[in-house]
């Protein structure tokens, strides 16, 4: 019951901190350089390692479906299909947000919970700097801004996994042409759209649930490290619930 | 409300500080009880008292960080939380630790009031700045990040962040502790002589009764979140109150073995 409790007592202080931060939105004008440099920080920074992992998960839902479709005959044909409607709709933004909660996540909250425990927030309330102006906004308008780049990057990236997995692996080896010929005659723009939206979705919740806990931390460096773990942990959960709440809605 | 003046938010002067019957409880613990006291303007007002007393939270609510359960602070005759005055007129606090902003330098750390609330164009900020700094003997220090200061440079830039706003109130929280005798005596000449420069009020939250003495006009001496004694350190320190005298009289155990092997008592 408490569980519960505090779970909807979290999620009211996420919408508040969400509201708070809409409100100083006309400052953003005069944050340019602290917008740069979250941007720089989420987006930038994250592009590598999402990469990385959107081409081998291309490459490898490829060869699990090629293999699976071996068995009957003509099926191969649609790894282009699969791989497009997957990787668009769905790994792409679910990927590059468990990664944005693991990386930009975890840094985030550390670094607000730390402001928290040595009194920098303190300090900035009686300087009349509310948090949620220089903390919050920014992030929120920079993940706004970078997470179409990246979940469309990880889109991109993990086709082109899939198409290398279908032309270089020998149970497969089906021309790069057939591959991307049934991909585009699959996917449209607004599948595309679809994935955009979950990841800016997606993106939000993790900022939101980053820079609350970071706010609510009380204690020292012990606690730090215990508000990072419950900030990471709370946004694989939202992310994968809310992933099963878009899917229906976007269908 | 006597002498309070006649526009409170927009005159630049020293302010005038009430604690009315206080009270303040964490967990059915009541760490302030009935505290009441005035502030005048332009005093340095040093509140004293053992770990616990309540200096601390009665700090915090002044400055509008903690909400008291009873009773009012007024600050020129304003109600401090309803119409948050800490909004209105300058106010600014020294934290225990400093509370620098860890990621930005020296010079970032003290014009970032005036570069968030746009007072100035950027060539007077960096004056202002470059002003501050050599009040405070810290100009070798502007490129420096604060994890590069010692304990007592750090306090030294946290009364300079304080001082570049201009405030009508400052508030120290323990600004001698952890420090070495040297830096602390340096930190208290500082605290004693703003009043020169600014025209503030200034209270002082310290175990330092040798700071309380040297720059204290009136200390207020707390116990159990109620005020002890509230008088010049000169009579404080002529009290034969007991609960006065153990605090700033302390005394060892002697009859404690463990200390009796040790000191010759």
């Amino acid at each position: 019951m408490q569980a519960i409790k505090n779970f909807f007592g979290f999620a009211g202080e996420c919408v508040l901190v969400f509201f708070r931060s809409l409100y100083y939105l006309p400052t953003l004008p005069w944050q340019f350089t602290r917008l740069m440099d979250y941007c720089f920080n989420i987006g930038y920074k994250t592009m590598p390692m999402v990469s990385i992992m959107a081409f081998f998960l291309g490459a490898v839902l490829v060869m699990q479906t090629g293999d699976s479709l071996e068995d009957f005959a003509g099926a191969n044909l649609y790894l282009g299909r699969i791989s497009g409607l997957g990787m668009s709709r769905e790994l792409a933004p679910l990927i590059s947000a468990l990664l944005l909660a693991g990386r930009v996540g975890s840094s985030v909250t550390a670094e607000i919970a730390s402001m928290k425990v040595y009194h920098e927030i303190d300090a900035l309330k009686t300087m009349n700097v509310p948090a949620e102006r220089i903390l919050v906004m920014p992030r929120l308008v920079a993940i706004i801004l970078m997470m179409p780049i990246v979940v469309g990057v990880a889109i991109f990236v993990g086709w082109y996994g899939g198409a290398m997995a279908a032309a270089h692996v020998p149970f497969i080896a089906q021309p790069e042409e057939v591959y991307w010929a049934n991909l585009k005659h699959v996917v449209s723009f607004h599948d595309i759209i679809d994935g955009q939206i979950k990841g800016m979705i997606f993106g939000v919740s993790v900022i939101l649930i980053a820079c609350t806990q970071g706010l609510n931390t009380k204690g020292g460096p012990r606690e730090i490290g215990m508000s990072v773990t419950s900030a990471v942990v709370a946004s694989m959960v939202i992310i994968l619930f809310l992933d099963f709440v878009l899917t229906r809605v976007l269908m | 409300m006597a002498n309070t003046p006649e526009n409170p938010v927009d005159d630049r002067r020293a302010v005038r500080v009430e604690i009315d019957r206080v009270s303040k409880s964490y967990n059915n613990q009541r760490v302030l009880d009935d505290v009441s006291f005035t502030i005048e303007p332009g005093e340095i007002f040093v509140i004293m008292g053992p770990s616990g007393a309540g200096k601390s939270t009665l700090m915090r609510a002044i400055v509008n960080l903690e909400k008291v359960d009873e009773g009012e602070i007024r600050i020129n005759g304003l109600d401090a939380f309803k119409q948050q005055t800490h909004k209105l007129m300058h106010t600014a606090i020294v934290f225990q630790a400093g509370g620098l902003f860890n990621s930005l330098t020296v010079e970032e750390n003290l014009g970032f009031y005036p570069r968030e609330h746009r007072l100035y164009d950027r060539k007077t900020i960096n004056e202002k700045v470059a002003y501050t700094l050599r009040i405070l003997n810290l100009e070798g220090c502007a490129d420096k990040m604060p994890s590069q200061l010692s304990g007592g440079m750090r306090k030294r830039v946290a009364i300079a962040r304080s001082l570049i706003i201009e405030p009508r109130l400052l508030l120290f929280d323990e600004p001698t502790s952890e420090l070495d005798p040297v830096s602390a005596a340096n930190i208290t000449e500082v605290i004693g002589t703003l009043r020169e420069e600014y025209d503030m009020t200034s209270i002082v939250v310290s175990h330092d009764r040798e700071l309380a003495a040297s720059i204290g006009e009136r200390v207020a001496l707390m116990g159990s979140g109620k005020v002890v004694m509230l008088d010049t350190p000169q009579k404080l320190a002529e009290s034969e109150d007991p609960e006065v005298t153990a605090f700033l009289k302390p005394s060892i155990n002697c009859n404690n073995p463990r200390f009796r092997q040790n000191l010759a008592c």
